[in-house]
């Protein structure tokens, strides 16, 4: 058992100083998340840093996925996911799916490029997104 | 073994609890359906309400919705509720998120140019659905112990037959074979119970034969015995008289065995005779001390021609209420016992005494004794101490116990064995209720 | 609101009430002695951890719940490969089984009852919830038992099988979350049969429960799965000759 423990950490520790994954955020507040459409570029391995903002924890849930992850209230939660295929993935939270509900899209290289343009545009023109 | 009651009972709630409690769960699905489809349709008709007023006057719309007007895809009204810019949604029913909350939002769209944004909280409806639907649960899982109950009452009640046939086998003594009797016997136990009932009527009268035919078999065997036994003393008289020599040995050996046998007769027909079955006792009060001093003066000579040392200590006077014949009997079978497994010169006492409650007699002998692991047997028709290799020498039929045994237990008294006071020897208790 | 108390109490209970009449239906001589006895070895544990709770999940970079699970899982996955090789060990290996998976699910439970702290009107649903969650879950054990007793009667392989497909269940999930975490990688799922059995049904709760049921596995964890599913019926054969 010792062993093995000290195998996981060894591999745990190995895969942290490896990964340079792309990070996006997703907030939870008032049970609702936002962005609650996550862009995100498929065949790459990312992560997405949870943060919980409301008091009560949530279980952020996705079966798509295969992921399913506590966060405790007012604190944040890493979730590793990659390389994805295109398409859509449905997450929820656990605790409150009536509000808590949002979904993951996966865009192709080319679709990827041009979202992010659009964004940068989006941003240079203040043109406020609503979701 | 699993209990068939226990089984029922479990099996039951289990799937009532499981289908009545997913058919809940099922029906709260389709009613929180069913209410959203009708806010939806509230929607909807608010939506085509204030698209038509606005277009002839401007009126103040639905309170707790967010509304919004576009013309061209220019918001041309908003409500307090709704956000200062055109909410990008595809229109027709949809869910969206903006200024905190998620909202149900209908898009509705008039010719080419009008286009509606209505939206609700979606907090809102569902409290209001959950509310209405959560209070129609409550009466299945408020009702779901009482139908437990009652279903463990059915299966109880269901099974109550099975539970006094065996409760009524099970109180019965081994000996009791009449036949069973249940009042309002269901179908399915009719052909157990007349089974065993016919079960019952052979075992009884197999029984029955088998008790008949000792006796029988003794009484038929008494007569030509005592002719044999006449006859024996005759010819032996006879040829004395004559002067025709004989082996003295062998006459008197022949004449001890045909005694033995007829001992042996006598104390199965008593064994008959005092079974509780056929004993009809004739109880008096007795003095149990007197009985004891003639029965030991009938076998005085017998003591005697052994050189054993009797003697009878205790009280002079006990009373106790029993049958007389059979009294006497015990303590002839208890004093001859002790003659009998006691050497040459030895000691028998008997002690009468009394507790709080019984009379007792103590017969000790400075015999050999019983191991006490033979106690629980040597009460056991023809059983002997130490079986096969019981010393030949003594006679005996291994029923004298037996007997005692039986008239002890037929005066709702006590028997016991212990070792005597003597360096040898068993002490035989009785103890009797006291003639009060 | 409701129903998703129900769901998620169902979805956390469920995997306890599987495992119990399958372990329930070994030989043992006293069996209400076994289980007071499971329960206080798991409040206990629940005593020990439930103040703890925060900091575990804080842990390894907010990853210690995941890490805390599958030791439990682990430590689970060996009491019932051990209740297979031998049935001398079978009332303490019963026993911390029990309580492991007793933990698993009461810190699941504990987690989630917190949602509904200081929110007007929650603890009533909760407890309707929890009250119609329990009810399904007891109910599908016991009929999960009878149904075992019964079948156990023609052939000893449905208990090996159902410890098999128990064992199979905790070592996938073991995996899943270490794909989680990232210990070992994601790949790409093998399919996708949401549309035939969507997971969050009530018969897909039911399965991922009892044997794992993924509606989108990926190699790894199918691997995973087979192979302790297929070593456990080995050893069952092993210990049945």
């Amino acid at each position: 058992m010792r062993v093995s423990r000290q195998y996981l950490w060894l591999l745990l520790l190995g895969s942290f100083a490896l990964s340079a994954r792309q990070e996006f955020s997703l907030k939870l507040k008032d049970h609702l998340f936002s962005p609650a459409r996550l862009t995100v570029p498929a065949g790459e391995k990312i992560k997405i840093r949870l943060i919980n903002q409301d008091d009560t924890p949530e279980e952020f849930e996705s079966f798509s996925l295969n992921r399913e992850k506590v966060v405790l209230g007012q604190s944040q939660a890493v979730i590793y996911l990659g390389p994805l295929q295109p398409g859509e993935y449905p997450f929820f939270g656990d605790f409150h799916p009536d509000s808590a509900k949002g979904v993951l899209i996966a865009l192709a290289d080319a679709q990827w490029r041009a979202h992010q343009q659009q964004q940068t545009e989006n941003n240079e023109t203040e043109t406020p997104h609503v979701d | 073994m699993t209990s068939v009651r226990r089984y029922l009972i479990s099996v039951l709630i289990a799937l009532l609890v499981l289908t009545s409690f997913l058919a809940a769960l099922q029906s709260y699905r389709l009613s929180a359906a069913r209410a959203s489809a009708l806010f939806d349709q509230d929607l909807q008709l608010v939506a085509a309400s204030i698209l038509q007023h606005y277009q002839s006057s401007n009126t103040e719309p639905e309170q707790g919705l967010a509304v919004q007007l576009m013309k061209n895809n220019q918001l041309v009204f908003k409500n307090g509720l709704a956000p200062a810019t055109a909410l990008a949604a595809p229109v027709g029913f949809s869910e969206q998120n903006f200024l905190g909350k998620r909202w149900r939002v209908y898009i509705g769209q008039s010719g080419t140019e009008w286009q509606i944004m209505v939206a609700q909280p979606l907090q809102q409806r569902l409290q209001l659905a959950d509310e209405v639907i959560t209070a129609s649960l409550y009466p299945v899982v408020f009702s779901l112990p009482l139908q437990a109950i009652l279903i463990w009452l059915v299966v109880s009640r269901a099974l109550k037959p099975l539970q006094l046939l065996s409760a009524e086998l099970t109180s019965r003594k081994a000996s009791e074979l009449t036949p069973v009797t249940l009042n309002q016997v269901p179908q399915e136990l009719q052909p157990v119970i007349q089974a065993t009932n016919r079960l019952f009527e052979r075992l009884s009268a197999a029984f029955a034969r088998e008790k008949r035919f000792a006796s029988d078999v003794a009484h038929e065997l008494r007569t030509p015995l005592s002719v044999l036994q006449i006859t024996l003393h005759n010819a032996i008289t006879h040829a004395r008289q004559q002067g025709i020599p004989q082996d003295d040995a062998a006459m008197q050996a022949l004449q001890d065995g045909v005694e033995r046998m007829r001992q042996l007769i006598e104390q199965i027909m008593l064994l008959n005779r005092t079974h509780p079955d056929n004993f009809q006792a004739n109880t008096k009060p007795l003095d149990w001390a007197a009985l004891c001093r003639a029965v030991v003066a009938e076998h005085y000579s017998q003591i005697e021609a052994r050189q054993q040392q009797i003697s009878i200590e205790g009280l002079e006077h006990l009373a106790v209420k029993a049958d007389e014949f059979a009294l006497r009997l015990l303590v002839a079978n208890l004093l001859g016992n002790a003659i009998k497994y006691t050497p040459l010169g030895g000691q028998i006492k008997l002690t009468l005494s009394t507790t709080a409650t019984n009379a007792v007699l103590d017969v000790a002998d400075s015999g050999p004794g019983i191991a006490p692991e033979e106690y629980p047997h040597v009460f056991n028709r023809f059983y002997r101490v130490g079986g096969d290799r019981h010393q030949s020498a003594t006679p005996g039929s291994g029923l004298g116990l037996a007997i005692v045994k039986e008239l002890v237990q037929l005066h709702g008294g006590r028997i016991s064995l212990g070792r005597s006071e003597f360096s040898s020897g068993l002490k035989v208790s009785v103890e009797l209720p006291l003639c009060v | 609101m409701l129903i998703n108390t129900v769901l998620v109490f169902t979805r956390d209970l469920l995997p306890l009430f599987i495992l119990l009449p399958v372990l329930l239906q070994m030989p043992f001589g006293e069996k209400r002695w076994l289980l007071i006895r499971t329960g206080l070895i798991a409040t206990a544990g629940m005593l020990l951890i439930t103040p703890a709770l925060t900091a575990i999940t804080r842990l390894a970079d907010g990853n210690g719940l995941e890490l805390f699970f599958i030791l439990l899982l682990t430590l689970l996955l060996l009491c019932l490969l051990l209740l297979s090789i031998s049935w001398r060990y079978r009332t303490a290996t019963t026993m911390l089984a029990l309580a492991l998976q007793t933990i698993i699910c009461a810190i699941n439970l504990v987690l989630f009852s917190l949602t509904s702290v200081g929110v007007a009107g929650a603890t009533e649903s909760l407890w309707l919830g929890a009250v119609l969650g329990l009810g399904i879950c007891s109910s599908i054990a016991v009929l999960a038992y009878q149904l075992l007793a019964e079948l156990k009667r023609f052939s000893s392989w449905c208990l090996g099988i159902m410890l098999a497909l128990i064992a199979a269940r905790q070592s996938s999930e073991a995996i899943g979350l270490l794909a989680q975490i990232d210990v070992i990688p994601q790949l790409t799922t093998l399919w996708d049969s949401s549309n035939l059995l969507a997971e969050q049904s009530e018969l897909g709760v039911f399965f991922h429960a009892w044997f794992g049921y993924e509606a989108t596995p990926d190699a790894i964890q199918l691997l995973t799965w087979a192979g302790t599913f297929i070593l456990m019926l080995l050893i069952w054969q092993r210990q049945m000759r």
